[in-house]
């Protein structure tokens, strides 16, 4: 087990902006193939952790490590190893379905990009629209393509931030086994969620985050759903930290 | 860089070769513009005609400006050139890539415009200096890419990015546009020398385009 | 006392002293000059102003130039504090100008080149000005702010350079007096006592400044500090 890679390697990492401080030395540790839910208050400091993992925050304290990699502005090799899901779509709401994979595919220099094109769009059953603007497409359908943008380069790890918010259930379902899939075969997920159930189906740990600190860690199976529920529901309306059971 | 550059230039074409929104809105602007300088200036006097090659570049400013404002509204548009900053690419290839798209779509609103151009201004290119309008249009075209290119991706993070685009691009481009417009005016016949002018423009083309691939990076990060 | 108050004291001292012998000379050791009456007398502010507000713009590039690379929200400041003090004078230069020139040549404006250079530059900055306003996020404030301070002064030389070939193909009346207009060494004097005085009010104002800068970013930081206590 100590010999498995570390997907994600936060020691005593530090985000502020002017005074506020949006990461308070946060130390945390994904190993590969681990599927960690990362809960928290809106402003807890959620997303600019996973905006640091992902490269789009250029400067902070502390460390964080892809891989062993440094994530670190202008070293650009430790990105081809993530995939980024954002609030946004993060897509060209002008180019077709298609063009928009082969634009990401050829951006990140896949190397056989016309063919995963077609992969992609036969896995994430985005076949019947590959020609249709994006403008056009439902919500589900834009979440689809947008993780389909994201993995399009096999990372190695996933970060999603709030994935399942809007989205109908059926979405939310094909988005877990989606997510299972990526897991089973060898990926790392990290995201941030508000949806207990959906987290728990996939998570292999739970995480809660509160003013830029971790104040829960732990495996998902240690402790069960309406247990965790109910903790993190003191979190959101009280502001208290969990009971400390056994943390 | 290069190959990035490729991926963004193709992405831009695609998405302009499926909207056109950037060449209309920017051909559409540059008749109004000349239709209205008609009207406001009785623009059909031989002193006019003299001072056509400066008509047709304050149309072009501003035509310019939309084209340009346009390259980066698409990329804040739900979060796409975001995506430029997590994938492995390096910011002097984004840069590259739009810059070489947006010269080309202000190249070819040139080309549109020119015609009409010639007809409403009663003017024309003397016989041998074809090359000299060529060099003008393209060398113009690029040295407003240039900075037009950095401070669009600078104002699309600002909430008035359609005031402030001009505001902030416009007084910089001054030396190019003089220089523009005194080459095309050499083309045109209304004067007789313009070599210090084309020297001009090379340098600032070659000055902006260099600032710009060394400073652009710090337009795209968060 | 701090350092920074005997500071302060000593430059506003300077500054009155200076400011005084300035405008003293001006009216009564420096001689009329032959064509232009007592009117050429705005060359005593015009040309100081100018200066300075050039200096001014000069710092806001090296400071721009050092924040990019240290990301020090101090660089940052003083670049704003330089920018606005900056804009102030060059303002004042495009007052002085006009002022000078309906009386002289009848006329308020002539493109002349130094002038014409001068409302490019006044307009370059008030750009960088204006784009602070519209940016809510600090960092990317003077990520972006560095950015035009950068651009706008290595644009400078070809601005001057464009407009001055420009003026010698179609050339007007110039205000201020050519380059090859002699002084006199009272003048020259004169001169360069008030580019002093205007030194030490660029000093003084730029000081205030960057301390009001400080305190506005300490009062925002308090802001969301307590604002995140409460929610």
């Amino acid at each position: 087990m100590s010999e498995a890679p570390v997907a994600l390697a936060c020691r005593g990492l530090t985000k502020r902006y002017g005074r506020v401080t949006a990461l308070r030395s946060v130390d945390l540790e994904v190993p590969a193939g681990a599927c960690v839910a990362l809960f928290g208050r809106n402003g807890a400091g959620k997303t600019t952790l996973l905006h640091v993992a992902g490269s789009l925050i250029g400067s902070y304290e502390g460390s964080a490590e892809i891989f062993g990699r440094r994530v670190k502005h202008g070293d650009v090799e430790h990105r081809r190893l993530v995939g980024v899901v954002l609030h946004d779509t993060c897509l060209y709401l002008d180019l077709s379905v298609i063009d928009n994979l082969r634009f990401f595919a050829r951006l990140y220099r896949v190397p056989d990009a016309e063919a995963r094109v077609r992969e992609l769009l036969a896995q994430f059953d985005l076949e019947a629209r590959a020609l249709s603007v994006v403008r056009e497409l439902s919500r589900g359908m834009k979440q689809r393509l947008s993780l389909a943008r994201a993995v399009v380069h096999r990372p190695r790890l996933l970060l999603l931030d709030e994935p399942y918010t809007g989205l109908d259930e059926l979405s939310s379902r094909s988005l877990s086994s989606l997510l299972e899939k990526f897991v089973r075969d060898g990926g790392t997920v990290l995201m941030s969620t508000h949806d207990v159930e959906r987290a728990f189906d996939n998570a292999t740990r739970a995480v809660i985050l509160e003013q830029g600190s971790i104040t829960f860690d732990r495996s998902t199976a240690e402790i069960d759903t309406p247990t965790f529920r109910h903790a993190y529901w003191n979190v959101l309306f009280t502001g208290h930290a969990p009971a400390r059971a056994g943390v | 860089m290069l190959h990035t550059a490729g991926v963004v230039l193709w992405k831009d074409l695609r998405i302009e070769m499926r909207t056109r929104d950037a060449i209309g809105a920017a051909f559409v602007f540059s008749l109004l513009v000349m239709v209205i300088f008609n009207f406001a200036l009785d623009a059909n006097t031989p002193e006019m005609r003299r001072l056509a090659a400066g008509f047709f570049w304050v149309a072009f400013a501003f035509s310019g400006t939309l084209a340009l404002n346009r390259s980066f509204a698409l990329e804040k548009e739900s979060g796409a050139g975001r995506a430029l900053v997590f994938a492995p690419v390096d910011a002097a290839g984004v840069y590259l890539g739009k810059f070489l798209a947006n010269v080309l779509f202000l190249l070819v609103t040139q080309i549109i415009v020119l015609p009409a151009f010639i007809v409403f201004f009663d003017t024309g290119v003397v016989a041998d200096r074809w090359w000299a309008l060529v060099l003008s249009f393209v060398l113009g075209a690029t040295g407003f890419a240039a900075v037009g290119t950095l401070f669009s991706a600078v104002a699309s993070n600002t909430r008035m990015r359609e005031l402030l685009l001009p505001l902030l691009f416009l007084p910089v481009t001054v030396p190019a546009l003089i220089a523009a417009v005194e080459t095309t005016s050499f083309a045109l016949g209304a004067t007789d020398s313009a070599s210090f002018w084309f020297r001009l423009l090379v340098v600032y083309d070659v000055v902006f385009i260099t600032v710009s691939l060394l400073i652009f990076e710090y337009a795209l990060e968060e | 006392m701090s350092q920074r108050r005997i500071a302060d004291h000593l430059t506003d001292y300077a500054l009155f002293l200076c400011m005084t012998a300035s405008i003293a000379m001006m009216f009564f050791y420096a001689p009329i000059e032959r064509e232009m009456g007592i009117v050429q007398k705005i060359f005593y502010f015009h040309v100081p102003l100018a200066w300075n507000a050039f200096l001014g713009f000069t710092i806001v590039f090296f400071c721009s130039f050092r924040y990019l690379a240290t990301r020090d929200p101090k660089w940052d400041a003083r670049a704003v504090s330089a920018a606005e003090v900056g804009v102030l004078f060059t303002t004042l230069v495009l007052i002085t100008g006009p002022i000078w020139a309906k009386p002289v040549w009848g006329i308020w404006w002539t493109w002349d080149a130094r002038l014409t250079l001068t409302f490019v530059l006044w307009l370059i900055y008030l750009g960088y000005l204006m784009l602070r306003r519209y940016i809510d996020s600090p960092e990317r404030r003077s990520a972006l702010a560095a950015i035009v301070g950068i651009v706008g002064f290595v644009d400078v030389p070809l601005v001057y350079f464009a407009i001055r070939w420009w003026r010698t193909q179609h050339p007007q009346p110039v205000i201020m007096g050519g380059d090859d207009s002699g002084l006199d060494p009272r003048m020259a004097t004169t001169l360069w006592v008030s580019t002093a005085a205007y030194l030490l009010l660029f000093t003084a104002l730029y000081r205030r400044r960057l301390r009001l800068e400080y305190a506005r970013a300490e009062v925002d930081a308090l802001r969301d500090e307590m604002e995140g206590r409460q929610s």
